[in-house]
C-alpha cells in the first residue's frame, strides 16, 4: 500500500499548479525566514485566511514548503546580519557571522544552503522509509489508546517546550477547556455559550491563532521599538559560495550525523528545531579535529546547525501525521490547517489520507532543491528585506491579522475574538506560558472528547487497561517525572557535596 | 503582601477553571457525557494552578525584596505593552465605527508615525497596504469587508 501511495503521491507533482504553489511557498518561506521579527510561526498564522480558501492539496503543500524553507531564509540573516531569522537558526550565527566578518560570508552561505537542501532531501527519504515500519503500530491503536496518545502529546509539548512544567501543562489544559465551548456534537448540549449564538460553533480557530501568535509578537516588537537588523554585510562572489558547497561534501560524516540528530529530536513531540541544532552543534564541536576554532568561524558549526534544523522538519512531520501530535510547535499550526480543511490528524493520515501525507514528505524533499536554486543567487539581495523597520512592520502585520480574522467567516465578532486572544497571548508571552500547547489543546480537544467517549462506551470505565494504553500512561508519567527527578538527584548530589552549587 | 504578576495569572486561571467546574456541576442541566470532561480537565487545571500559585507565593515570601523590585520592573515594561495593545483595541473600535476601508489607512498612518516612521514612508506604506488589502480581500477572496456602523447608518 505504501509503495503504491509513494508513486501515487509523485503523480501530484505532474501538474504545473503544484510547482507554482511550491515556488510561491519557497519565496514566502525565504522572505519570512529572513525577517527576524517574523518567524515561520507568524508567517503561517498570517497566511491562514488565504489557506482557508484553498483546497487541501494546495494549502498543505504551500505551508509545508514555507515550513521547510524558513530555516534557509533564517540562515541568510544569521550569517550576513548576525540576527537569527528563525529561532532554529540561532546556532548558525555562532560560526556563520564570524565567517562573514572574516570575509567568508559567501562560503558560509553556500555551506548553509547546501547542508539545508541535503537535509531536506535525505531525511524526506528516511521518513518515507519509516512509514511502512510504523504503519502496523499506528493501525493497532484503538480509541482508548488515542486518548492517551493525545494526552502524551500535550504533556510532551507542555513539558519539553516550556521553561516551567506547570505553565506548560496549564497551557494545554486551558486549550482543552476552550475547546469545550459550544455545541456538543454527540449530546447536543450547548456548553458555556450563555445564550450567545456566536459561540454555538465554538471559538473559531483562525481568529484564535491570529490573536494568539500575531498580535503579541507585533505588540512586543512595537513596545521594544527599533529596527531588527542593523549591520550590513556583503559577500564576495560565487566562487566563495561554491567553496561552501564543497565544504559540505568534504564533511559527509558530520552532515549525516547532524541530520540523524535533527530527525530524531524532531520526531520527539513538541521539541522543535532549536534544541536539535544546539545538540548537533555540540556534537560537531566534540568530534572536530579543531574544536578551539568553533565560535570563531568554523564552517563545520554552520554545516551541523543547518543540517539539524532542516532534518528536524521531516521528523516532526512524521510524528504530526502519524499520531496527530505536533513534532514541533510550528507543526501545531499544520494541525490547525488540517482541521480547518476537515482532515482528522492522527492515524487517518497514514491510512485513508496516506497519499496526501506522502505528498507532503515529497514536498519537503523538492523544496530543498527549489530553496537552494532560488536562495543561492538571490540571498544577498534578499537579505535587504531584514531591514524593514519595525515601525512599519508592526502596523502592517496587525492590519493583516485583524482583516484575516474577519475574512474567516465575514463576522466582526471574529475580529473581537482575535483581539481578546491577542491579549491572552500577550499575557502568555510575558509570563512564559506555552502558546503552541494551548493551541494544540484547543485543536485536539474535540477529537480527544470523541475518542474518550467511544472508549468509555465501548470498553467501559476500565478502558485504559490495555497494554498500549498502559504503556502510554507510563510514558506520560515518565515525561512529567523527568524534571522533578532530575531536581531531586541534583539536590542529593549537592547534599553529598559531589557538585558545586 | 502584594501578588506578583505570575501569581495573579495563576489566580485568574484558577478562578476561570473553578467557574467552569462549578458551572458544569450546578449551572446547567448537562448530561453526564457533556459535563464529565469539563469537570475532569477543569479539576486538573485547578490543581495545577493551585500548585503554581502555592509555589509562587512560597518563593515570593522568601524573596520579598527581590519580588518588590521585579514587580516594579514588571509594571514598567507592562505599561509599554498595554499602550501598544491600546492601539490595537482602538483599531478594533475604529473598524466597528468606520469600517475596514477607512480604519486601515488611518491606523496604518497614525500608528507607524507614532512608532517613529517618517511622514512620506508612513503615507506610502499605508496607502499601498490599504490598496493591497482592498484588492486581495474584496476581489481576490471575494470577502466583503465590514463597512462599519457609521456607513451602515448613513446608507
Amino acid at each position: 500500500m505504501t509503495f503504491h501511495a509513494i508513486f501515487d503521491a509523485l503523480g501530484n507533482f505532474a501538474n504545473l499548479q503544484m510547482w507554482l504553489v511550491m515556488t510561491a511557498g519557497t519565496v514566502i518561506g525565504l522572505v519570512f525566514g529572513l525577517v527576524p521579527g517574523i518567524s515561520g510561526m507568524l508567517a503561517l498564522t498570517l497566511m491562514l485566511p488565504f489557506l482557508f480558501f484553498m483546497t487541501p492539496m494546495v494549502a498543505l503543500p504551500l505551508i509545508m514548503t514555507v515550513m521547510a524553507i524558513q530555516f534557509q531564509g533564517g540562515a541568510v540573516s544569521a550569517i550576513l546580519l548576525n540576527v537569527p531569522g528563525t529561532p532554529g537558526s540561532s546556532a548558525t550565527l555562532i560560526d556563520g557571522f564570524p565567517m562573514t566578518q572574516r570575509g567568508e560570508g559567501g562560503r558560509a552561505l553556500g555551506a548553509a544552503q547546501t547542508a539545508s537542501a541535503l537535509a531536506n532531501i535525505l531525511t524526506a527519504f528516511v521518513a518515507l522509509a519509516v512509514i511502512p515500519l510504523i504503519l502496523p503500530m499506528i493501525v493497532a491503536l484503538r480509541s482508548a489508546d488515542m486518548v492517551f496518545v493525545i494526552l502524551l502529546g500535550l504533556t510532551f509539548i507542555g513539558v519539553l517546550a516550556s521553561g516551567s512544567m506547570i505553565k506548560g501543562l496549564l497551557s494545554g489544559g486551558v486549550g482543552l477547556l476552550i475547546s469545550f465551548i459550544g455545541f456538543h456534537p454527540t449530546t447536543g448540549a450547548e456548553r458555556f455559550i450563555f445564550g450567545y449564538l456566536y459561540l454555538y460553533d465554538g471559538i473559531p480557530l483562525v481568529p484564535l491563532m491570529l490573536g494568539l501568535f500575531a498580535i503579541p509578537e507585533m505588540v512586543a516588537l512595537a513596545a521594544t521599538g527599533g529596527n531588527i537588523a542593523e549591520s550590513r554585510a556583503t559577500i564576495n562572489g560565487m566562487a566563495d559560495v561554491w567553496q561552501g558547497v564543497r565544504d559540505v561534501f568534504r564533511h559527509k560524516r558530520l552532515v549525516l550525523q547532524s541530520q540523524l540528530i535533527g530527525f530524531l529530536v524532531g520526531a520527539l513531540p513538541g521539541v522543535g528545531a532549536s534544541p536539535a541544532t544546539f545538540i548537533a552543534y555540540g556534537h560537531a564541536k566534540q568530534s572536530s579535529k579543531d574544536p578551539e576554532s568553533f565560535g570563531k568561524g568554523n564552517v563545520e558549526g554552520v554545516i551541523a546547525a543547518e543540517s539539524a534544523n532542516n532534518a528536524c522538519e521531516s521528523g516532526a512531520l512524521l510524528t504530526t501525521l502519524a499520531l496527530g501530535i505536533p513534532g514541533s510547535p510550528i507543526m501545531a499550526l499544520l494541525l490547525g490547517v488540517m482541521t480547518m480543511h476537515g482532515l482528522i490528524p492522527g492515524p487517518d493520515m497514514l491510512t485513508t489520507n496516506l497519499s496526501l501525507s506522502i505528498t507532503l514528505i515529497w514536498v519537503i524533499a523538492i523544496s530543498g532543491v527549489l530553496g537552494i536554486a532560488i536562495c543561492l543567487p538571490l540571498a544577498p539581495r534578499l537579505s535587504r528585506i531584514a531591514f524593514i523597520p519595525g515601525s512599519l512592520l508592526a502596523p502592517i502585520v496587525l492590519v493583516l491579522a485583524l482583516t484575516g480574522a474577519f475574512s474567516y467567516h465575514n463576522r466582526y465578532e471574529d475580529v473581537v475574538v482575535a483581539v481578546i486572544f491577542g491579549l491572552v497571548g500577550m499575557v502568555m508571552r510575558r509570563f512564559d506560558y506555552n502558546r503552541p500547547a494551548l493551541l494544540l489543546g484547543f485543536i485536539l480537544g474535540a477529537i480527544f472528547e470523541k475518542f474518550f467517549f467511544i472508549a468509555l462506551h465501548a470498553d467501559g470505565p476500565y478502558f485504559f487497561v490495555r497494554p498500549i494504553s498502559l504503556g502510554l500512561i507510563l510514558a506520560i508519567v515518565a515525561v512529567i517525572a523527568i524534571g522533578p527527578v532530575k531536581g531531586l538527584m541534583k539536590r542529593v548530589k549537592l547534599a553529598r557535596g559531589e557538585v558545586k552549587a | 503582601m502584594k501578588l506578583s504578576g505570575d501569581a495573579s495569572v495563576y489566580l485568574s486561571v484558577l478562578a476561570i477553571a473553578l467557574f467552569i467546574v462549578g458551572w458544569s456541576l450546578f449551572g446547567e442541566d448537562y448530561s453526564f457525557d457533556s459535563k464529565f470532561l469539563p469537570i475532569l480537565i477543569g479539576g486538573v487545571v485547578v490543581l495545577l494552578a493551585s500548585a503554581g500559585l502555592w509555589n509562587e507565593v512560597r518563593v515570593q515570601k522568601k524573596n520579598e525584596v527581590a519580588a518588590n523590585m521585579s514587580n516594579t520592573f514588571v509594571r514598567e515594561s507592562w505599561r509599554g505593552y498595554f499602550v501598544h495593545f491600546g492601539w490595537v483595541a482602538g483599531f478594533l473600535l475604529g473598524i466597528y465605527l468606520i469600517g475596514f476601508l477607512l480604519a486601515i489607512p488611518i491606523f496604518l498612518f497614525t500608528y507607524s508615525r507614532r512608532l517613529g516612521s517618517r511622514f512620506l514612508p508612513a503615507l506610502v506604506a499605508s496607502l499601498t497596504v490599504s490598496v493591497f488589502i482592498y484588492g486581495a480581500f474584496e476581489f481576490g477572496l471575494d470577502v466583503k469587508l465590514y463597512r462599519g456602523l457609521l456607513f451602515s447608518w448613513l446608507s
